[in-house]
Formats: structure tokens, C-alpha cells, sequence
């Protein structure tokens, strides 16, 4: 018991040690979609301000958008769609955004069913397991809306909290058919099928980036974001797969 | 007369039920009670609803018919044996439910151990389907049915069984006619509570069965979805998840421990 108690007590001193420790930190809440980009320019940030941590919180828009609007603290918002930036900057959170990157839709097919599904009529034929993004998300909203466009059934599609979601399911062949990111085509490591014809990438989304107007790491928010406009953030964003603005 | 309590500890138990009751009052204060019966009304809220209640309802029978056989093999065992097969039968309520979901992925999924072979010999399909909600829904709510039950069986005396015996009844009807009947709270306490867990079961049902509303989309989804689309909506469903769980724990009052 006695060491346990030992063993506790230096796990917590340890713990809250490395918290206050004389290194500064930056919040970033990026959107799932930005995943590769924002690590890799995280490194990069690293090894120039080494005494500066880069704290990633990557999730759908939708969510990164309600955790601010219920308080959490960030530096640096960088979303997957217009509107959901100007939820925040109508309640006074961020101010004047500017877009970094644009993204468009691709249809998707599992590994397993490249070779039988070619079109989007394939897809409306047959009765397949569908993915999308939940509605209130960026790449949900795109999808409903090229959906709608193509006469496309999502009545029976699973509504997944963020576009990664998708494209694993679609990855791992839980489903049979996803509408993700064309960066998400570009970073996935699978030999996924790619509706080219099925004119998805019609449907496109830009990507804002604030620093939030309480954030008490501003200087250092700024020059993570400046990396955005430099060769190595330009370079990061088109080989994930996104195009520049 | 019951002794006092020291001051000090009557109110160190004053501020945790604080404590405790402050999430809970904060959702109460939140939710716009004017709006209530148009929230509740839409199409996605009931069709959350019923989904929930008669999803979690099989998957609370279901846990009785896989819960109640473990318990009765583990009222018998002792030692290390007990204990590595009542560990493996409660896992799931320890377990990050996720974790639940990914493994019950890698048993009846598409691609799974089972699932593949039902699959191609019967064309089913559990993921994306209401069986798959029950189906995860069972998986976590099953222990309290192993727990429950068999700590009735282990405070029931042995003699009426003995007797049962000695009177000619055989091993079969004493259980139905003598057993179960005596254990009937603990029973009626394990499905109670594996219902109210299977309601609220989340993780496990958006890993394996997906979100698909009007077919796997229960009340806690729809909840997690709508808290970022209509948040209000999520009030109105929390509240309704709220109440029924409220309702099931006074109701069932102390007896989901029969044993003491």
C-alpha cells in the first residue's frame, strides 16, 4: 500500500513537472481532413521554435466548432468550411479568417469491389453499404449536396462523425462505397477504387484559418500560421492532396 | 437508533453529491422547456426513440439468455478458475466500449472470424443493421446479468436444492422450480439494469453497427450527432435518456446487490 501510495505521489510530481516546465505551448484545432498536414508542419514548427510545443486537436469541423463555442481554449482554428468559421466569428471567437487551401469530393470504393463498381451508376444500381460525413459537418454537407445532384440514395448510408471515419471504413472494407476528401484519395496508403466520372469533384471546400482573438500565444499562433504561406506549407498542402487558393 | 456519523464526514458526503449532481443539474438547466414537445416530436427524435427502446429490450433478453447460463456454471466454481471465466463474462463492463465494438468488428463483421462465414452462407450481414445495435448492446450489458445472478445463487442456502434432490426432483426441475424462482429479484435486477445500460450504450454501437438513422441510430447517437447539428434537440433526447435511467436505478431501489 505504502508503495503504491510512493509510486502515485512521483507519477503526479512527474505529471504536473512537465506541465509547468519552462517550455511555452500552442493550441491548434484543425479539421480531420488536415490530419497529414498539420503533423507535418507541427514537426516542422518544432525543430524552428524548439522551445515551443504545437498541441494538436484534430477533429470533424462540426466538432472543433462546438467545443469553442462551449469554451475550450485554442490559438489557432483552422476548419474545413467557410460557414462553419462564421459561426464562430459572428460570436466574436476569431476574426478576420483567410482561406489556406481549397479540397474537393471524390466517390470512393473499397478494395475489395474496384473492379465491379466503375460509376455512379453502378453504385445507384446496386444496393451497397454507403459512408458519409454526418450533415452538420463540411464533407457531409458537399456530400448531401453532390448526392441530391446525382440522384443518389443515402437513406440506409452510415453518418460518420468525420471525413477519416469514411474513408477507414471504406480502408477496411466495412463498407462499399464512401464520399471523402480527394486529399483523402491522395494520403490513404489503400488501393481504393476512385469514381472518377462521377463529377464529385464539382463540389468543393476551402479551408479558413484564424487565430482566436483570446489566445494568449498569439505571436506564436502567427508564425504557425505563416507556414502555411511558405514553400514548405504550400508544398505539404499539394501533396496531401489539396489545391491552393 | 442509528449512530451519528462524524460532522466531518457528513459533510465531506454533502459536497461530493455536489459534486456529483452538478453535471446532471447544469444538462437540466440547459434545456429549453418550452420547446420540448416540438423537439421531441421531429422525425430523427422518434425514430431514435423506438429504435432504442426496442433494440435495447431484445438486447436486455438476450443478455438474460447468455447471462443467466454463465451465472449458474459460475455459482458452482471456485478459485482461480472462477475467477478467469468471471473475468472474461464482465470484461465488457470495464472495457472502453470501443474497444468492445472493434472486437465484436473483427468477430461479425464483414470481414470477421464469424461474420465472413455468415455472410457467405446465409447472405447476413450484422453491421449497419438493427441486429447488429442488439448485438452490441448484449455484448455490454450481458455482465450485469453474470453479476447480479450469481450473487443471488451464491446467497441462496443449498438446502433447498438438497431437499428439492432428496424429495426425487432431478438436477433440471429443482433449477427451474426451486432455483430460479427464489433468485427471481436478482433476475428481475440484472435484466433492469442490462436494459438501462443497453440504452445508453454508445461506443460499441457506432464502432460495429454504425450510424445509419432510422435503423442503427439510437438515442445516444443521435444525441452525439445532434449536439453539433441542433443542439437543442441533444438537450431534449438527454433529457428523455436522463429520466429512464433515473426512473430505473429508484426503482430498483437496493436490490441490484442482493447478495448482503
Amino acid at each position: 500500500m505504502r508503495i503504491l501510495l510512493a509510486t502515485v505521489t512521483v507519477l503526479i510530481a512527474v505529471f504536473l513537472n512537465g506541465c509547468g516546465s519552462g517550455s511555452h505551448s500552442i493550441r491548434v484545432f484543425a479539421a480531420s481532413s488536415l490530419t497529414e498536414v498539420v503533423q507535418h508542419l507541427a514537426e516542422e514548427y518544432e525543430t524552428r521554435y524548439p522551445n515551443t510545443d504545437v498541441e494538436l486537436n484534430i477533429a470533424g469541423s462540426g466538432t472543433l466548432v462546438m467545443q469553442l463555442q462551449e469554451g475550450a481554449d485554442a490559438d489557432l482554428v483552422i476548419l474545413a468550411s467557410r460557414s462553419h468559421m462564421d459561426q464562430l466569428r459572428d460570436i466574436g471567437l476569431v476574426r478576420a479568417p483567410k482561406q489556406i487551401a481549397q479540397n474537393s469530393l471524390a466517390v470512393i470504393v473499397s478494395p475489395e469491389l474496384v473492379k465491379d463498381i466503375g460509376s455512379i451508376d453502378d453504385v445507384r444500381r446496386t444496393a451497397l453499404q454507403i459512408a458519409v460525413c454526418v450533415k452538420s459537418s463540411p464533407c457531409g454537407a458537399l456530400a448531401w449536396a453532390y448526392a441530391s445532384s446525382v440522384g443518389l440514395d443515402l437513406s440506409s448510408a452510415t453518418h460518420e462523425s468525420n471525413v477519416k471515419a469514411v474513408l477507414a471504413k471504406v480502408e477496411r472494407d466495412e463498407v462499399d462505397v464512401g464520399i471523402v476528401y480527394m486529399s483523402d484519395l491522395r494520403t490513404s496508403r489503400e488501393q481504393l477504387g476512385h469514381l472518377a466520372n462521377a463529377r464529385a469533384d464539382q463540389y468543393s471546400t476551402s479551408y479558413p484559418l484564424a487565430v482566436t482573438t483570446d489566445s494568449k500565444a498569439r505571436r506564436a499562433a502567427e508564425n504557425f500560421a505563416a507556414l502555411f504561406a511558405e514553400p514548405v506549407g504550400q508544398s505539404a498542402l499539394t501533396h496531401f492532396g489539396f489545391q491552393l487558393p | 437508533m442509528t449512530p451519528q456519523l462524524p460532522r466531518l464526514l457528513r459533510l465531506a458526503a454533502f459536497v461530493a453529491v455536489a459534486v456529483v449532481a452538478a453535471p446532471l443539474f447544469s444538462l437540466l438547466w440547459r434545456i429549453p422547456w418550452s420547446e420540448l414537445p416540438r423537439l421531441l416530436s421531429t422525425e430523427v427524435v422518434v425514430d431514435a426513440l423506438f429504435l432504442s427502446l426496442v433494440t435495447s429490450l431484445v438486447a436486455a433478453l438476450l443478455a438474460l439468455l447468455i447471462g443467466i447460463p454463465i451465472a449458474f456454471q459460475l455459482s458452482r466454481m471456485t478459485g482461480i478458475s472462477a475467477s478467469t471465466l468471471r473475468a472474461v463474462a464482465t470484461l465488457p463492463m470495464v472495457l472502453p466500449p470501443v474497444v468492445g465494438g472493434a472486437a465484436l468488428l473483427f468477430a461479425f463483421g464483414r470481414r470477421g472470424l464469424i461474420g465472413e462465414t455468415l455472410d457467405n452462407a446465409a447472405g447476413l450481414v450484422l453491421p449497419y443493421t438493427p441486429a447488429g445495435v442488439v448485438i452490441a448492446n448484449a455484448f455490454v450489458a450481458t455482465p450485469f446479468v453474470v453479476l447480479t445472478v450469481e450473487s443471488g445463487l451464491r446467497a441462496l442456502d443449498p438446502r433447498y436444492e438438497l431437499a428439492a434432490a432428496s424429495l426425487g426432483a432431478s438436477p433440471l426441475r429443482s433449477t427451474l422450480r426451486v432455483v430460479l424462482p427464489m433468485i427471481r429479484s436478482s433476475i428481475v435486477a440484472g435484466a433492469f439494469l442490462a436494459w438501462a445500460r443497453a440504452l445508453g450504450e454508445f461506443g460499441a454501437t457506432i464502432t460495429f453497427a454504425g450510424n445509419v438513422p432510422g435503423r442503427t441510430q439510437t438515442l445516444p447517437l443521435a444525441v452525439f450527432v445532434a449536439m453539433e447539428a441542433d443542439r437543442d434537440a441533444a438537450l431534449a433526447m438527454s433529457l428523455v435518456l436522463v429520466f429512464i435511467s433515473l426512473i430505473v436505478l429508484v426503482c430498483l431501489r437496493d436490490r441490484w446487490w442482493p447478495a448482503k
